[in-house]
């Protein structure tokens, strides 16, 4: 019996010593303090995606996926104002079927409908203090803003109380480390209107600079390091780019009578000195409102031009059987021009620039989202799976066109952790992007 | 014929080998060869000596000899994924590679013969869910090659040989497609298809005194799948981008390889050897797939490989204690033919260092009871699949067990 026991111990360490091993990661901290993590930013740090915030999205931000990987390098609890089920205030979109004006199924973004429960409505700020301050729309100057709370629905029902800033939340989280990644919501607001001539605007640049110098001054105050992240060229988000501005599909009798229609408009315009319409078999640029003064004599409507965009609000219906962009010009806000993107990109640049001066500053470390973003727009693999900024397939954003899809947060959480480890000495193991969910299509 | 099909299947998936030494090439072509390190281009035991060398069967002392064996094959593979704390291993099932050699001499110099034997192959399983779900699942790569083998004494220290290959092979692998379903779960892909071809190995042997030499070519065999099922699993919505009954054509090369090797007689009872064994991976430049439908999110695909020619060097001695009993040693190195940018886990082939050891145990003259073992250490090696950005750092181990049986009058 005994011999049978010690038969049966060589044969169990006879076979677990065919299988070759390897060494195991070591994580450490480096000259990181991980013990108290806290996040501030807007949608994009609370885990807003498909157009709202539900429970497996915050379990799927990026703060929540570094916390988890912090943790492993000694960082402590990381709190987050969860939502109690999946579908948050109930906008958020799925992958679903919708039947267009002409009787076409498609394949897209739908309602995901059902029911939100009553709890997502009511304040959890007993349940605080929390560690992810990521609140969707959240400009820069809103996070120092006493009473910001009542403006915001997703703040509200956490804040501890209504005349709470976002920012003495956070200060009062206590952040042995933080990271902030604000200025997104400053350009998205106005671009998603339509840019000019819409009740929305850009953050003025010294608005900017004055409440990111508050809100880093009180990020630091407990003591804590923490990194800054630049804002991304949001006018390659799908949100800007799935509709495209030369999408007006003409066959040869269409262009025939578009030639016709838009006769006596050619003739002005040419004589204004402005470019007439041009119609070709194929795909054309669509016919835009402008409210330029330069073309009130036209009726205030042109051709769009390369370069511009359409944004995703813009209705599919209007476009396919309303004559919208041919008969029709499709209305401004839904167009972003040419001095808007401009607008848009100088307002980021300096953005950027003001977040440069303040991490450096503050011995604070920059991580460049501006240049990883721009590297989904070419195009990133990673675990053999492909992403860009493509609408829906891209698999980096999410369906809202905005916000990140979960693969998004995870891509954006190891060049997060891989700009920590450089800079800090830290040993912060990566994420598999293949662990988190991609898209799902019914 | 359709039993026939039959059992080509079943020998098809009997000889599906682990991962094995450099690329997906089975060097286990007999008994007695394992045992000394398969040096066996200068070596004539018996019929076995077919594959390794045609050139020797002219030279062999049986009038008929008839040879068999099968190799238990375990193979165990683990990765760590670059800079995570991510580990995987692979749960293989056992891979039984077998060969089947008989021979006759029809006069004093010609002898005629048979080799079947499973030269290639691949049996690999990482999982469902695991980090490289995407690049592969599992696969199961199988061949069978049948040589009928003549070989002519032209001189009384000179043989030479040929064989004709005739090659079955087989191929069925699962990879993730990167598509979900609204409950998580990733699309799939099943690619399974045969194929059959044709190839020649062709050796000289010379012999003198105690010294053989012997140099032996075997030439490339393409494996062309032209019609392989290529079955997608995607959510209903997907269903028309990647159709559930499509095919697809693959080629698989599988390489020539250029033996060159001597041994030696030491004394009556020590014979020492070695061989250099070129082969020629380079054909293996890339795994493309030609799909009958493509659609716009099912493009061709060429996968880049980029192998690269390698040298094994390979030693072996065996030692006769009495009539009844011949022992054996040997190894090899098998530098890896990956390139290393273009390390699919498909094929984790590192660098081997091979020791072998084996017996023959002759219960009577004409009868031998052959066994061998085969251990391969494939070296802890850092490497990428850069087209999908996948990397980390593989260590293989495979113990191979393996018994046969020679008798020869």
């Amino acid at each position: 019996m005994k011999s049978l026991k010690y038969l049966s111990l060589a044969l169990i360490v006879g076979l677990s010593a065919c299988r070759p091993e390897l060494d195991e990661f070591s994580p450490s901290a480096g000259q990181l303090d991980l013990t108290n993590y806290v996040a501030v930013g807007c949608g994009s740090t609370a885990g807003f995606a498909d157009g709202e915030l539900y429970r497996s999205g915050q379990v799927n931000s990026f703060p929540n996926m570094l916390a988890g990987q912090f943790s492993l390098a000694g960082g402590g609890n990381f709190r987050q104002p969860l939502m109690t089920d999946e579908l948050g205030f109930g906008n958020k979109r799925i992958m679903g079927y919708y039947t267009d004006c002409l009787g076409a199924v498609q394949l897209m973004p739908v309602l995901a409908g059902g029911v939100p429960s009553p709890a997502n409505f009511t304040s959890i700020a007993s349940q605080g203090p929390f560690h992810n301050l990521g609140v969707p729309l959240t400009r820069s100057f809103m996070v120092p803003l006493a009473g910001y709370a009542q403006a915001n629905p997703y703040f509200g029902r956490f804040a501890s109380s209504v005349v709470a800033s976002l920012l003495a939340e956070a200060v009062a989280a206590d952040p042995s480390f933080f990271t902030i990644w604000l200025g997104s919501s400053d350009v998205l607001g106005y671009a998603m209107a339509g840019g000019d001539n819409t009740p929305d605007s850009l953050t003025p640049v010294h608005v900017f600079n004055l409440s990111m110098q508050a809100i880093v001054g009180g990020m630091i105050s407990t003591g804590g390091r923490g990194a800054i992240l630049t804002v991304p060229d949001i006018t390659a988000f799908p949100y800007f780019t799935a509709v495209p501005v030369k999408g007006l599909t003409l066959d040869d009798a269409k262009v025939q009578l578009l030639n016709q229609a838009y006769a006596g408009y050619n003739q002005m315009a040419s004589a204004l000195g402005l470019p007439q319409m041009q119609f070709n078999t194929g795909s054309n640029y669509w016919i835009v409102q402008d409210p330029d003064p330069a073309y009130v004599q036209l009726g205030g409507i042109r051709q769009a031009v390369a370069g511009e965009l359409i944004t995703l609000s813009i209705p599919q219906d209007s476009l396919k059987c309303g004559g919208w962009g041919s008969q029709k010009p499709i209305p401004h806000k839904y167009l972003i021009d040419l001095k808007e993107i401009q607008k848009i990109k100088d307002a980021t640049q300096q953005y950027n620039g003001i977040l440069g001066g303040l991490a450096q500053e503050n011995n604070l470390l920059l991580i460049d989202m501006h240049l990883f973003f721009k590297g989904v727009y070419a195009g990133l693999v990673a675990d053999g799976l492909k992403f860009s900024n493509t609408f829906v397939s891209g698999g980096f954003f999410s369906l809202d066109g905005i916000h990140l899809s979960a693969r998004g947060n995870a891509l954006v959480s190891n060049y997060i952790i891989e700009s920590l480890n450089k800079t800090y000495q830290s040993r912060i193991p990566l994420v598999n992007v293949g662990d988190y969910p991609g898209i799902g299509f019914p | 014929m359709r039993n026939l099909r039959h059992l080509f299947c079943f020998l098809l998936l009997a000889s599906s080998s682990g991962l094995l030494a450099g690329g997906f090439q089975v060097s286990l072509h007999g008994q007695k060869q394992i045992g000394m390190g398969s040096v066996g281009t200068s070596l004539v035991h018996d019929a076995s000596c077919m594959f390794f060398n045609p050139g020797g069967l002219a030279m062999m002392k049986q009038k008929v000899s008839v040879s068999g064996g099968v190799s238990f094959l375990r193979s165990y593979a683990v990765f760590s994924k670059d800079n995570t704390d991510y580990q995987a291993e692979t749960n293989n099932p056992m891979g039984t590679p077998f060969t089947f050699y008989a021979a006759m001499r029809v006069n004093e110099k010609l002898a005629a013969g048979l080799a079947v034997n499973t030269p290639y192959g691949n049996r690999l399983k990482w999982g469902d869910h695991w980090a490289g779900r995407y690049l592969i699942q599992d696969i199961s790569l199988a061949s069978v090659f049948f040589q009928p083998t003549l070989s002519y004494k032209i001189h009384p220290n000179l043989s030479l040989g040929a064989g004709l290959v005739y090659a079955l092979g087989n191929v069925d692998m699962n990879k993730a497609v990167p598509v979900s379903s609204q409950g998580g779960q990733d699309g799939k892909v099943n690619i399974k298809g045969s194929g059959s071809s044709f190839g020649y190995n062709l050796g000289l042997l010379f012999r003198k005194d105690k010294l053989s030499i012997g140099i032996d070519y075997r030439s490339r065999v393409d494996m062309e799948l032209d019609e392989a099922d290529a079955s997608f699993q995607v959510p209903a919505s997907l269903s028309g981008n990647f159709p559930a009954d499509n095919k697809t054509k693959v080629s698989l090369p599988l390489p020539a390889n250029l033996d060159i090797g001597a041994s030696y007689a030491l004394s009556d009872k020590l014979t020492a050897g070695f061989s250099l064994n070129y082969v020629f991976w380079e054909v293996y430049d890339s795994l493309i797939f030609d799909f009958q439908t493509n659609t716009p999110a099912l493009a061709d695909s060429r996968n880049p490989r980029e192998y690269k020619n390698r040298l094994i060097v390979r030693v072996g001695a065996q030692y006769a204690f009495s009539d009844k009993l011949t022992v054996r040693a040997g190894g090899y190195y098998d530098p890896t033919p990956v390139n290393p940018d273009y390390f699919n886990p498909e094929t984790p082939s590192l660098d081997i260092t091979a020791l072998s050891c084996g017996f023959s145990y002759y219960p009577m003259e004409k009868l031998s009871i052959d066994a061998s073992f085969l251990y391969l250490m494939g070296s802890e090696m850092q490497m990428q699949y850069q087209p999908e950005n996948f990397g980390g750092t593989y260590k293989t181990r495979i113990y191979i067990p393996g018994i046969g049986i020679s008798y020869g009058f």
